[in-house]
């Protein structure tokens, strides 16, 4: 009988779920490759079959199970999200989707980025992946997960809550916004495989999941009892 | 496509026969071990449950379904608990759920909306509430006319999870209480709900009505709501077709089983205290549409009814139908009450529940803009525009009373047009009739055209008197040739 995780489970499921695609969408090499491998193979033990987003996610399963050509996946990831002569295709950034329709520009979206973080208590470091990258914040979502399990784990009511209204307000804000236009850029501009699942499979989770917090925080403010 | 029926072994009804290729397997102990669907129906697309909803939860079957590869949202759901377990029953029943299930088309996980179960089984309570999915609308942007203008899903939705702006309808899953309204009032079937589709519901109550398979008599079809669960069982003879919300269903819905061998249909709201979503005037309203229509085609209104009737009325006689529960089945629906009424001219029925409309155009006020045409979804308003008049048209058949035409109209305030909210044969079979035709005035300089008459007569009207030789340089000369000679 299939595992139908809840409550602090749940939200361990949902934290590894945030960190394989956030670090799915990272330059690839094979250390890294062997560990996504690895990775989707637990997950897929862990229950998610009970929920709707797992069609999208068995797709990232079978490319990952699939024959594949390392170097031409690593390629593929660069030409897709990192460089290329006129840029990268699908730049997974948030400012390059939302920032023409905001006064201020990128500067006003990565501002709004650093305040989240800063809220939930992260510290933006100015090196390496700026906040408006796809990676960091699918990170910040596993942490904010990862401290909803914890309450849960100790019975601090106050502390879940808390942690599922901020993850609520971060999709809400960030994610759920640019995330799908950055998904039908993907699903235009790549070719089926890995990288074409994963985004499809990102978008889908996150839309399954602001749903989620959504119906756990009417069903009960704490969402203990879900 | 394969459907297989896996029904519970612990619960004593009978095994039902299954016309057609469905496999039925009695497990044993299925409630308590949904986990052996898995197995079972690893070899089947669509699947059929026979199980009690005391013992399983819906989510837990819902999971194990796509565990086992099946679309969850198209998993046919008996509770063995409420049916009735005469054999004969049962049979009809079940082949119809199958035939109900063959008959999804699939679904995408934006299909999926989730919900937390207000009824809980009785594993739940020891365990924890486990999540179900319900089937959720979504909007095909190739088909929607919200470009140009239509906003009838947002209209009538009743937790304004819909909202268009800038030519386009953004729909809000989270906002949404899947009720259908938004389904049946798309003028376009851009709303779809991959759950509750013309197909599915052709299918199963065309296998309801089908007197080779269940007990004799006359039957009659009563939609019901998905989430009133604890709705009153249906009384002998009248078989449940559920719908996400009773609101949704047409004029046409209610009509076509009574074409279709029942002997009568009812509308059931799910809550002795009315819709939650405040439906319960358009239920009543759409069965009185019905009601009277019945009267006027010489058939007993008793056939349809908010709930079921105590007493089944001897079917009439069935007639062919093309898709019944299509977007345009109103008209020929209309059409084969008239083929067996002794007076076709006398159904002629206006209601607010009518989902035809009648258009008239005032030519005294109309300026002839064709806004109205541009806007129809359903192209019943067209216009043709040549160098030298412009004509608008109509064709009633068409017209499903969304009422978008009159909601762009620049002059309504003016009675530039008119919808009826009429239902009529004689309207119907007049096909496509012309409501007004206009003069199109060219420039006396170029010989372009500038505008219907009745437009630039309008502007001059509105100008102020001193404006006199603007308005007459309107009527006499194109933009271009004002710009080269422009007034003195």
């Amino acid at each position: 009988m299939i595992w139908i995780p809840a409550g602090a489970e749940l939200a361990r499921l949902r934290q590894a779920l945030y960190r394989f695609f956030a670090g799915a969408m990272l330059p690839l090499d094979q250390r890294r490759l062997d560990e996504m491998v690895a990775a989707a193979e637990l997950l897929s033990r862990s229950g998610i079959d009970a929920f709707a987003f797992a069609p999208a996610w068995w797709e990232v399963r079978a490319e990952l199970r699939g024959p594949h050509v390392l170097d031409d996946l690593a390629a593929m990831q660069v030409r897709l999200f990192e460089a290329g002569t006129d840029g990268a295709l699908c730049p997974p950034t948030e400012s390059f989707y939302l920032a023409s329709a905001r006064q201020g520009g990128p500067a006003l979206v990565l501002a709004d980025l650093e305040r989240d973080f800063r809220r939930s208590g992260i510290e933006v470091v100015r090196q390496g992946l700026a906040a408006d990258q796809i990676t960091p914040q699918l990170e910040l979502m596993a942490v904010l997960c990862r401290d909803e399990a914890e309450g849960r784990d100790c019975g601090q009511l106050d502390r879940v809550a808390n942690s599922i209204d901020a993850q609520r307000g971060f999709l809400e804000r960030h994610l759920c916004r640019w995330i799908p236009p950055f998904a039908a850029r993907t699903s235009q501009f790549a070719p089926p495989g890995l990288y074409r699942a994963v985004v499809a499979a990102i978008a889908a989770f996150i839309d399954h999941d602001r749903e989620l917090l959504h119906v756990m925080q009417r069903a009960d403010p704490t969402g203990l009892s879900v | 496509m394969t459907t297989s029926v896996l029904l519970c072994g612990r619960t004593a009804s009978p095994t039902p026969t299954i016309v057609g290729d469905a496999e039925v397997t009695v497990v044993e102990d299925l409630c308590r071990r949904p986990g052996q669907l898995v197995q079972l129906a690893e070899s089947a697309d669509r699947l059929v449950l026979g199980v009690c909803l005391s013992e399983v939860s819906l989510g837990v079957v819902q999971a194990e379904a796509r565990h086992a590869g099946i679309d969850p949202l198209g998993v046919e759901v008996v509770d063995l608990e409420s049916v009735d377990p005469d054999p004969d029953r049962l049979d009809l029943v079940f082949n119809a759920r199958a035939a109900r299930a063959s008959a999804f088309a699939g679904s995408r996980p934006e299909h999926s909306k989730i919900s937390i179960p207000a009824k809980v089984s009785r594993r739940d309570l020891i365990h924890r509430r486990v999540h179900e999915y319900i089937a959720a609308p979504t909007i095909e942007p190739s088909t929607c006319a919200a470009s140009s203008g239509c906003r009838a899903c947002v209209d009538v939705c009743p937790r304004q999870a819909l909202t268009w702006s800038a030519g386009a309808v953004t729909y809000d899953r989270v906002a949404c209480e899947p009720c259908g309204r938004c389904v049946t009032a798309c003028p376009t079937g851009a709303v779809v709900n991959p759950a509750t589709t013309p197909g599915q519901l052709e299918a199963e109550i065309s296998t309801l009505l089908d007197p080779s398979i269940g007990p004799p008599g006359p039957r009659g079809i009563v939609f019901t709501c998905s989430r009133g669960r604890d709705a009153a069982p249906a009384a002998p003879g009248w078989y449940p077709v559920s719908l996400p919300c009773v609101g949704m269903a047409t004029p046409a819905w209610l009509l076509a089983p009574l074409l279709m061998g029942a002997g009568n249909v009812a509308a059931s709201p799910c809550h002795d205290t009315g819709c939650p979503l405040g439906h319960g005037e358009i239920i009543h309203a759409i069965v009185d549409f019905c009601r009277e229509l019945l009267s006027a085609a010489g058939e007993s209104p008793e056939r349809v009814s908010v709930g079921p009737a105590s007493e089944l009325l001897v079917p009439l006689l069935a007639v062919e139908l093309s898709d019944p529960f299509g977007l345009n089945a109103t008209p020929h629906i209309v059409e084969a009450f008239a083929s067996i009424s002794p007076s076709p001219s006398a159904i002629v029925v206006e209601s607010a529940a009518s989902p035809l409309g009648i258009i008239q155009i005032d030519e005294r006020t109309c300026t002839a803009c064709t806004l109205c045409a541009r806007s129809c979804p359903t192209e019943a308003l067209q216009f043709v525009e040549t160098a030298e008049m412009v004509t608008v048209t109509f064709e009633a058949s068409a017209c499903v009373a969304c009422g978008q035409c009159t909601d762009r109209c620049p002059e309504l305030e003016r009675g530039a047009i008119e919808l009826h909210r009429r239902t009529d044969w004689t309207a119907l079979h007049a096909g496509r009739v012309e409501l007004m035709s206009a003069e199109v005035v060219s420039c006396e300089s170029c010989g372009a055209t500038i505008a219907p008459k009745p437009a630039l007569d309008r502007i001059s009207a509105l100008l102020a008197p001193e404006d006199g030789p603007i308005a007459d340089l309107l009527q006499r000369r194109c933009m271009d040739c004002r710009s080269k000679a422009p007034v003195a």
